[in-house]
């Protein structure tokens, strides 16, 4: 075969060296703004669409599965909202308390900054990275770097925002380090996630001596920057120890990934400390 | 006709992949419909033009979701290359599909995890064989069977096949 005589092949070719060329250099940069982002916003209102209609149809059958433990459920909940009821009359009072002393001195809170809060639109087709899209972008502020939470806690970090979506990276990729720390006892360490674990974490540089317990809830320590100081991740659920006599400790988190329908961002970029 | 309904597959076969299968993965495993057509098609008229457009598509995908601008595109396009160039002197039945869907399953997911690397973020190989190589193979071979029944059915139409190739086949 005289390779030059076949036009497809010549194409492909010449193609294929030109989006090697793309990947390299568009890689983890904000370069592919612009007609990119044009292109996204086209395929948003249909990635949009069918992810909720697929989304409602999982939950269909989930449901139905889940349907014989309703009813006991349903009793634990009536219990626990009536138990909650209670605390938040206390924790009302606590919070007017609180605003008060703040008041006195002049503290400003970090949570000054804006919130923007998005439905989640869609999936990294091909499970390639733990990433989703959400419908919000630049046009409502957010910017790459902004640190994303749910309701249950610390979600990810955006790392890509276009004009109406944006990007978000969760903590259970592979890549993610959070610094955190022990609410209870303040010791710090890196949390990680399990390979291959949909909200199983590990804790990393914990002190030796560290009184962890099962049960332990674990918060952002604001160490290196990028998340903001005290957002829930998650709650200790088992502590060991290796021959090396290493804590290993697991972390359950807080947030239910394969559920999350809506996200906040916090609009501030808090500086990455190396 | 034939390029809007090649244009109409791929553009199905894209929704599918982009917007259902992550939420909707069959025992586990997200299907990649795009290549399952592609591979269909391909097999059926042994041209580049189906490689086109299943790559084309993926354009959006790029955009979308992709962490660099080619990353989606090129997987599609090389293992589109890779099947012609293999089964293009070939008459392939259709107990080759079973082969073929996982070959080109594992090329394309070789090519992803070449490209990661390259994009400087790459993935676990260990894992990603175990959790999604391994796994989503045998799903994605029974997708790619039903999908090539469904475009043998469709090329029994003359408005499908490029003018020279069915005067060959006919």
């Amino acid at each position: 075969m005289n390779f030059w005589k076949n036009r497809p092949l010549v194409i492909t070719v010449i193609l294929s060296i030109i989006l090697i060329t793309l990947v390299i250099t568009t890689a983890n940069t904000d370069a592919q703004s612009g007609p990119v982002s044009i292109l996204g916003g086209i395929l948003k209102p249909v990635q949009s669409f069918f992810y909720n209609v697929t989304e409602e149809i999982g939950m269909f059958f989930e449901d139905r599965e889940n349907s014989a433990g309703l009813q006991e459920q349903n009793t634990d909940l009536q219990q626990q909202v009536a138990t909650y009821k209670e605390q938040l009359r206390d924790y009302q009072e606590l919070i007017a308390e609180n605003e008060r002393l703040r008041d006195l001195l002049n503290y400003v809170e970090e949570s000054e900054y804006g919130i923007a809060t998005a439905r989640i639109i869609g999936a990294m087709p091909g499970n390639w990275y733990d990433e989703f899209t959400i419908n919000a972008g630049s046009n409502q502020g957010i910017e790459s770097g902004m640190s994303v939470y749910s309701a249950d806690g610390l979600v990810g970090k955006v790392v890509y925002a276009a004009g109406s979506y944006a990007r978000v990276l969760s903590i259970m990729d592979d890549s993610s380090g959070i610094a955190v720390l022990v609410e209870r006892t303040r010791d710090n360490a890196v949390l990680r996630p399990v390979e291959g674990s949909d909200q199983m974490l590990q804790m990393y540089y914990l002190r030796e001596d560290a009184n962890i317990v099962p049960g332990d809830k674990i918060v952002t320590s604001g160490i290196g920057g990028i998340y903001p100081k005290g957002i829930e991740i998650g709650v200790v659920s088992e502590v060991s120890t290796n021959t090396a006599s290493e804590k290993i400790v697991y972390v359950q988190s807080t947030v239910d990934f394969n559920h999350l329908e809506e996200v906040s961002v916090v609009l501030h970029v808090y500086e990455e400390v190396e | 006709m034939r390029y809007l309904t090649l244009f109409g597959i791929s553009v199905v076969s894209m929704i599918l992949t982009a917007c259902i299968s992550p939420n909707m993965p069959i025992f586990g495993a997200q299907i990649d419909y795009i290549l399952a057509f592609m591979l269909a098609m391909v097999m059926m008229e042994k041209t580049m033009t189906p490689v086109f457009y299943c790559s084309g598509v993926a354009v959006f995908m790029d955009a979308f979701f992709s962490k660099a601008f080619g990353f989606y595109i090129l997987q599609y396009l090389l293992t589109g290359l890779m099947i012609y160039c293999f089964i293009r002197k070939k008459n392939i039945k259709f107990g080759g599909i079973i082969g073929l869907a996982a070959v080109s399953w594992m090329i394309r997911e070789w090519i992803g995890v070449i490209l990661c690397f390259f994009m400087d973020a790459p993935v676990g190989l260990g894992l990603r064989i175990i959790h999604s190589i391994l796994p989503g193979a045998v799903p994605q071979i029974l997708v790619s069977m039903l999908v090539y029944y469904l475009i043998k059915k469709l090329y029994r139409h003359r408005f499908i096949w490029p003018v020279a190739t069915f005067a060959d086949w006919s």
